[in-house]
């Protein structure tokens, strides 16, 4: 039982970050009109960065959670420019080839010129594997306590933008039509752009959260989340906002539970083999597509 | 015959075929990644009855193929509906799971894989017979009713629909055939290498595969063929220090033509072009030979 309550948190904080990094790649399909699948690669750089900047400040804490959430930024913005044709021109299939040609090069990146290709690892202090609570056997390190609270924070924040400012406003109008979002005056580029930020933001915190999370990092992480991150995508239903929070979670439990019960690395086919079965019975995912 | 030209024109032809089998699909606009996991399937299943059931290597042959065509009839009869991110997402997720079974299976070497697989004289010709085989099929296929027919496909599946193409039964054809190539070219690809290894069929190979096909242009099946012997022997002859950023390379290329040239270097237009120079010229000897 203990072992199981351990899992299970473990598995809460990591559906927590697969929610907060299938809420930035939703936001980017609705209101950038794009299918970015490097947008995962982009987190993982951004892990790289708050590495190298704690690695240069003598494991500085502020300094590594800056720099990956203003790379994480920063990267994402950078991509806009790439994809603002295909947007236009709402080549959703060509945009999905361009974001996987631009994971492979920054793959590349990642694999050949940083740490010359060896997997980098977080210091502690970052990881907050410390145990605050204990219950015989199992305990819960602050790290998983301080993913699940800022992911949930993230989530809020996220939500409040959505459905209560104007420019939430705008993004749920640029997800139902960008024609329509045109007529009634709202600049399309400029809030794709934000669209950008944003989710360039919630892949820097995405970014820290998994720093904690696994400890590690390396080129080939990339792929992996990004297969993830499409898959939860796929089975909540792509572009619904809310329904990849609940997929996520589920993808995480899944994950958790089939790593402390089965042999082997069962993980990946389990979470994928869901993804199927639902693509199979529901094509449009679990809970339909929506804004 | 030297071993390194031996291994480009087995390897280039292998490409080439995989390369056609996603542009097949590709044709009536569903990106069906599901070759590169019956690939491995048929890699697999040859390699295991050669070595472990000591078969011969035609019957290992005829039974990967079939078990290969047959397996991708089931995804192709639940996908066959699907919308095309539906099924890029379920292919690939596919491939990931066929990894992870030939991984975690001790029956199939694990991670070390299948090693030993003896050498087959003449495979070479038998790979370029198959190469010719399936070119000539689906020629014949792109200048068919059938061709037209997923011309209109593409370009509106609604309109197709009214006018009289079973999409599902469509699909469901297209994948089941593109399963036997693949399952072909996991068996020659096998016989070739002779290792098999899980990592061999992962999304890397993918993403080379997407390469050869988006950067030649997918809209005709003259692209693979030209591009897939340039793009994969191009890093072969680069400096050591410049090989290793092959994927470097193959990335700038794909997104540059996608963002410049969006349907490829050789799409319809480019072959029109072609055509009607080719006929210029031919017409200009003609009519010189006529005044001499």
């Amino acid at each position: 039982m203990e072992i199981f309550i351990a899992q299970l948190i473990n598995a809460i904080a990591l559906g927590s970050v697969y929610a907060l990094l299938v809420t930035g790649f939703n936001l980017l399909v609705v209101v950038g009109g794009i299918f970015p699948f490097a947008y995962s690669h982009i987190v993982v750089l951004a892990m790289y960065m708050c590495w190298f900047a704690m690695k240069v400040t003598g494991n500085n804490l502020l300094a590594g959670i800056l720099s990956g959430v203003i790379s994480g930024i920063a990267f994402s913005f950078i991509t806009e420019p790439i994809f603002r044709p295909l947007a236009k021109r709402q080549a959703q299939l060509g945009s999905f080839i361009v974001a996987m040609a631009l994971a492979l090069i920054l793959t590349e990146i990642m694999a050949q010129k940083l740490n010359m290709g060896i997997v980098i690892s977080f210091p502690q202090n970052l990881q907050g594997q410390e145990a605050l609570i204990k219950f015989g056997a199992a305990t819960i390190t602050a790290g998983q306590i301080a993913t699940i609270l800022g992911s949930i924070a993230s989530f809020l924040g996220f939500f409040y933008l959505l459905y209560r400012t104007k420019q939430g406003r705008a993004f749920r109008a640029m997800g139902q039509s960008p024609f329509s979002a045109r007529l009634l005056g709202i600049p399309i580029v400029r809030t794709r752009i934000y669209s950008y930020i944003i989710a360039g933001l919630m892949g820097g915190i995405s970014a820290i959260f998994l720093a904690m999370a696994l400890g590690t990092a390396s080129s080939s992480l990339g792929d992996n989340l990004a297969l993830k991150v499409m898959a939860v995508a796929m089975f909540a239903g792509v572009g619904n906002l809310g329904g990849g929070l609940v997929a996520a979670l589920i993808l995480g439990l899944s994950e958790g539970m089939v790593l402390a019960y089965l042999p082997g690395d069962w993980s990946q086919a389990i979470a994928f083999g869901m993804i199927m079965i639902i693509v199979m019975i529901r094509p449009k995912g679990l809970f339909g597509t929506m804004v | 015959m030297s071993l390194g030209l031996y291994y480009y024109l087995q390897l280039t032809a292998l490409f080439i075929m995989l390369g056609w089998n996603l542009y097949w699909v590709y044709r009536i606009g569903q990106l069906n990644n599901a070759p590169i996991a019956i690939m491995a399937i048929g890699a697999y299943l040859s390699s295991y009855a050669v070595l472990k059931w000591g078969w011969p290597f035609p019957l290992a042959f005829v039974f990967a193929i079939i078990c290969g065509a047959t397996f991708a009839l089931i995804p192709a009869l639940a996908l066959g509906r699907a919308p095309a991110f539906s099924m890029v997402i379920a292919t690939i997720a596919l491939i990931f799971i066929m990894q992870t079974v030939f991984r975690n299976l001790p029956w199939f070497g694990g991670s070390i894989g299948l090693f030993g697989i003896p050498k087959i004289k003449s495979l070479l010709w038998i790979t370029y017979g198959f190469l010719i085989f399936f070119g000539i099929l689906i020629y014949r296929f792109d200048h068919s009713r059938l061709g037209r027919a997923a011309d209109v496909v593409f370009e509106d599946r609604d309109v197709a629909s009214t006018l009289g193409v079973n999409f599902y039964l469509f699909s469901v054809c297209l994948q089941v055939m593109t399963g036997f190539i693949g399952a072909v070219t996991g068996v020659l690809y096998a016989f070739t290498i002779r290792t098999v290894i899980p990592v061999y069929f992962g999304f890397p190979f993918l993403l080379a595969i997407t390469t050869f096909i988006f950067v030649g242009g997918y809209t005709t099946m003259w692209g693979v063929i030209v591009f897939t012997p340039i793009l994969w022997g191009i890093p072969l002859i680069l400096p050591e220090n410049l090989a290793v950023f092959r994927n470097f390379i193959y990335g700038a290329l794909l997104m540059g033509t996608l963002i410049l040239r969006s349907e490829g270097v050789i799409d319809r237009r480019f072959l029109k072009k072609l055509n009607m120079s080719v006929r210029w010229v031919v017409n200009k000897i003609s009519i010189k030979n006529q005044k001499m």
